[in-house]
């Protein structure tokens, strides 16, 4: 379709314009505009192939040639059609984006809600209805850390270990420092029985970021955690570090004292079982278990003396406890034996050394007579012709020196070691003899 | 004022293919600004019809009224808008020059949003493409772009509406290739480049950049986990056969209904959604929540099957009965529940070591993709974009590979077209890169010709044009042309009195020429700019003529077609004719 006037036609219209008087000129003009508009609506022409008809026929109206007029072109369709656009884009960003800041905070408060309905749930030991409910808060707010937490602790209630511990993995890329995710995930590998990978995360924890008002208890009572399963992997000297700093840490209480000090116990560190123990009392003398556990474990560091105060405290207030009763009279019964007990007379002395001489002889013999094993029989009479040789050497007049205490002391111990070994438990008192041959064991005056 | 006074302002002229790039940018972010706006009209329509914990009878209501409105306005005013949105802009692109009402974009934002909020199974994708064209289609109005650009903007629109709605840029594009032009070999790569990327900046900058699921790592944990994804293919065959066979069924049942029925059908699928979410509220719309817990691994195996049906026959219901929304999801939901299924019974009974269920419910949802949608390489992409994984690909494409071959083999036309078709559309078959065998100039040239010395008089050659009964003849020695003259110049410069004149001085050297290997088309459009005879010459020597091409040569080539059709396969013909018949 042409719209515009061709050259040759322009050439036509200029002659007939040199011919033709002005007047006529124009309204063939006239015609020839109308015509040609016509046209150019009939044909849907653009705009600019309008202006150009316009221009030419505006020429020609004028007189004018095309190069004498010019069609300024100060406003380009294309131009404000697409600033009109990118204007009304801007627009439609902009109210989008209201929309969708109001869509997040409707869809945030029905996650809230969901939220509480789970919380509802967990305390209400529903678990999986507390998963689904924190399903659709998840869903709602796929951006909330708290909620993903929570299915996630949720997930790990219900058994759902795989999915849990994918969904903790994912929130721990985006936040590795968080105490919480870290917990959560060495919880759920202790779960798991991979105690490295819980350890590992325990640690992360312990060393991350906390939040909130009671982040140091909850520190302490994690330090716990970590430190149980230590123990329970029998790591014990990872787990004596760990109570090192978890003692610095817990409040200053008896019961939290005690706590740590069964821990020291059990991770095989007597002494700050002990201090903890000491501490606990001094902060409650009534405290049953501190005293009780002092006790103990100061009688498993030979400290009979102070075994025997805290037993017999402890006893006082708990007279039924077993542990008190099966203590309290050994620990007398090797502070009345020991013949190489401190300030004791030489007469004191040699009467405590015979004393336990003649008993453990009676134990040798008596388990000489008792026992069928022939190898247990040559031990022991071996034995009980040591016996025969020391005997004179402490019931004679002469004085009895701490060389030969001590020896008779060592030969008591193995009496009775023997004889325990071949003829089962002792009797108290033999049991005190057994102590005092293991404290004195290589002792120096 | 001349125009040469104003330099600046002739520089504000536009040449069309500078508009296209801006208008390219601009669509991209409105049709991406559209999706958005679908996405959150959805949401927001679904949050207010049904609340938090829907009752029963708000399951049945929703649907079913809601539906009552939207056959109305579908019936009334939108007819264009059913269904995906997908097959309808496919159409407009091949058959109406890319030419969509505006009222289309309205039409389709409302009902979809009102169909899929209110609970029909259907994806939000399909639509937002249509969105995307119809606004395209009217700022090429606008701006009064010729008609190949005015189509250009359909396909780039798709991919930058398809960019915002599922956060995939790259599987965008690929679709707009695959899907909606054809041809993976289109000269659109650019503009759909340019749309989705500028589509995808927008929508994340509004919606953050969140993925539309938390996708597990991926990872194939024995080389023998590779015959699970066979049975994995087997089976996302088989499922999407049994979706597109039943889709097309129960709609083919639906458009035999009364016409007068029409404005009712979509609540009569309404009324069935209504009754199906009541036991499965998981399948209601999208699903896409769902899906998120079967890639990790979330879902029992009961669950994953009954999910699997219950959104299949859902989705069949909603589409069939005339509702506006689209497959892309329920594809994906399909596949993950399949997926999801098939690795939880390998996890329990194979022989051999299998990764988590996830895994397959990932590979499933491409492949179910691939199966349904027929965009083998859109899933591929897709799943690619979701997992930043390349350990992914061998089993997907092993899975989809399969799928599709099944779907293919038992349902040979594709069900975007299906539907097209239950609707008297036919499209062109899509290409996919794999050009059909066609005619080449090999197969039409003449081998034996003459060549005119350059030093031959004019007389020399007149002689020679009246034996060989030519129009033109090429000018050169030794297989070696260096130009062409004409009978008519022969002729003129006989009559001029310039008979002894070497050919030197009449020939041209501006003509056209084709290689062996060019099609016919090629060679039928420059032979009609070329003076009655087309070169046909060497790649290796441009000037080197290997044969030539006269309409004589072409109609000896068609008579030969018809006597002998066995006889010339294409691009294989040895014997050829002289070039003087």
């Amino acid at each position: 379709m042409q719209a515009s006037i061709s050259d040759n036609q322009l050439t036509l219209f200029s002659r007939k314009r040199e011919n033709s008087g002005a007047r006529s000129w124009r309204r063939s003009i006239t015609v020839a505009a109308v015509a040609r508009t016509a046209e150019c609506v009939r044909t849907k022409a653009g705009s600019y192939e309008l202006r150009l008809v316009a221009n030419r026929l505006v020429c020609l109206w004028s007189l004018q040639s095309v190069e004498e007029r010019a069609i300024p072109r100060i406003l380009n369709n294309e131009v404000v059609l697409l600033v009109a656009l990118s204007v009304a884009a801007f627009g439609v960003f902009g109210f989008t984006r209201t929309m969708a800041a109001r869509q997040q905070r409707m869809e945030a408060r029905i996650a809230a809600i969901w939220y509480e309905q789970g919380e509802q749930f967990i305390a209400g030991g529903q678990v999986e209805k507390a998963i689904q409910a924190f399903r659709k808060a998840t869903a709602n707010a796929a951006d909330d850390q708290q909620y993903a937490l929570a299915l996630a602790n949720a997930l790990a209630a219900g058994n759902h270990d795989s999915e849990a511990e994918q969904l903790l993995l994912q929130l721990r890329e985006s936040d590795p420092e968080d105490a919480q995710i870290n917990i959560s995930l060495a919880r759920l590998a202790a779960k798991r029985g991979d105690a490295d990978r819980a350890v590992h995360y325990y640690q992360n924890a312990l060393y991350g970021r906390w939040t909130g008002d009671q982040a140091q208890e909850q520190q302490v009572q994690l330090r716990n955690e970590l430190i149980r399963l230590l123990l329970q992997r029998r790591q014990f000297n990872l787990a004596s570090s760990e109570l090192l700093i978890l003692e610095a840490r817990i409040p200053n209480t008896a019961p939290a004292h005690v706590e740590v000090a069964k821990m020291f116990l059990e991770a095989g560190d007597l002494q700050h079982a002990l201090n903890n123990y000491s501490e606990a009392v001094q902060l409650d003398s009534h405290n049953v278990e501190a005293l009780t556990g002092a006790g103990e474990t100061s009688f498993r560091l030979g400290n009979y003396p102070k075994a025997v105060q805290y037993l017999n405290a402890a006893q006082e207030l708990a007279p039924e406890s077993q542990k008190t009763s099966q203590l309290l009279p050994l620990a007398e019964a090797v502070l009345a034996e020991d013949p190489l007990a401190p300030h004791l007379t030489a007469e004191e002395r040699r009467s405590r050394l015979l004393a336990d001489f003649q008993r453990s002889s009676q134990r040798l013999e008596s388990c000489l007579a008792q026992t069928t094993d022939i190898q247990a029989g040559t031990e022991l009479q071996s034995l009980k012709t040591e016996v025969q040789a020391m005997q004179p050497k402490l019931t004679g007049k002469q004085l009895l020196d701490f060389d030969t205490a001590r020896s008779a002391v060592v030969l008591i111990l193995r009496i009775q070691k023997a004889a325990s070994a071949h003829c089962g438990q002792p009797p108290v008192e033999d049991q005190a003899l057994l102590l005092i041959g293991h404290e004195h064991n290589g002792a120096q005056p | 004022m001349s125009t040469a006074d104003l330099p600046v302002l002739q520089k504000l002229h536009l040449r069309e293919n500078h508009i296209f790039f801006a208008l390219t940018i601009l669509i991209g972010v409105l049709a991406g600004l559209a999706a958005v706006l679908f996405t959150l009209a959805i949401k927001g329509t679904t949050h207010f019809l049904f609340g938090i914990s829907p009752s029963y009878l708000r399951y049945i209501l929703v649907p079913t009224l809601m539906s009552l409105v939207t056959g109305f306005l579908l019936v009334k005013f939108f007819p264009d808008v059913r269904g995906s949105g997908v097959p309808q802009t496919e159409a407009a692109y091949h058959l109406n020059g890319g030419n969509i009402p505006g009222r289309v974009a309205v039409g389709k934002f409302l009902t979809g949003a009102l169909c899929i909020g209110s609970g029909h199974s259907m994806g939000r994708e399909g639509p937002s493409v249509q969105i995307g064209a119809s606004i395209a289609s009217s700022i090429g109005k606008w701006f009064h772009l010729s008609p190949a650009r005015a189509q250009s903007l359909i396909p780039v629109a798709s991919a930058a509406a398809l960019s915002a709605a599922f956060n995939t840029p790259v599987a965008a594009v690929i679709f707009a290739l695959e899907e909606i032009i054809g041809d993976m070999n289109a000269a659109l790569i650019g503009s759909t480049v340019v749309a989705s990327v500028a589509s995808v900046i927008v929508e994340r900058s509004i919606l953050g950049n969140s993925p539309v699921f938390q996708v597990p790592q991926y990872h194939l944990v024995d080389p023998a986990e590779l015959i699970a994804y066979v049975v994995l293919g087997i089976v996302g065959g088989v499922v999407s056969l049994a979706f597109s066979k039943g889709l097309l069924w129960l709609r083919g049942r639906f458009l035999a209904l009364p016409k007068r029925t029409r404005i009712f059908q979509p609540a009569m699928g309404g009324l069935a959604i209504g009754v199906i979410l009541i036991f499965f509220p998981q399948v209601m719309g999208v699903g896409y929540e769902y899906v998120g817990q079967a890639l990790n691994g979330s879902l029992l195996l009961k669950t994953l099957l009954l999910l699997c049906v219950a959104k299949l026959v859902a989705t069949i219901i909603s589409y069939s009965s005339g509702n506006a929304g689209g497959i892309f999801a329920p594809s994906l939901y399909l596949g993950a529940m399949a997926g999801g299924a098939i690795g939880t019974l390998m996890h329990r009974f194979a022989p051999f070591p299998t990764g988590d269920p996830g895994a397959y419910a990932l590979v499933g949802m491409g492949t179910l993709f691939a199966g349904i949608i027929r965009a083998p390489m859109t899933s591929v992409f897709m799943i690619f974009e979701l997992t930043q994984d390349y350990q992914v690909f061998v089993p997907l494409m092993i899975a989809n590979m399969i799928s599709f071959a099944i779907s293919k083999q038992y349902q040979p036309t594709s069900l975007y077209h299906a539907l097209l078709q239950q609707d008297n559309v036919h499209l062109p078959q899509p290409g996919t890169g794999i050009v059909a065998k066609s005619w080449l100039a090999l197969d039409v040239m003449a081998r034996d010709f003459t060549l005119l010395p350059p030093d031959a008089t004019v007389e020399t050659a007149l002689k020679t044009f009246a034996d060989t009964g030519l129009q033109a003849m090429l000018v050169g020695n030794d297989g070696t042309y260096s130009g062409l003259v004409t009978r008519t110049q022969i002729e003129q410069a006989m009559s001029s009195g310039t008979a002894n004149a070497p050919l030197t001085v009449l020939m041209t050297t501006d003509f056209a020429h084709v290689h062996p290997d060019h099609r016919l088309e090629l060679v039928l459009e420059r032979l009609s700019k070329n003076p009655g005879l087309l070169p046909v010459v060497s790649r290796n020597e441009v000037h080197q003529v290997l044969g030539i091409v006269t309409p004589q040569t072409i109609m000896h080539f068609l008579q030969q077609c018809w006597d002998d059709p066995g006889a010339n396969a294409p691009g294989q013909r040895e014997a050829s004719p002289t070039s003087s018949t």
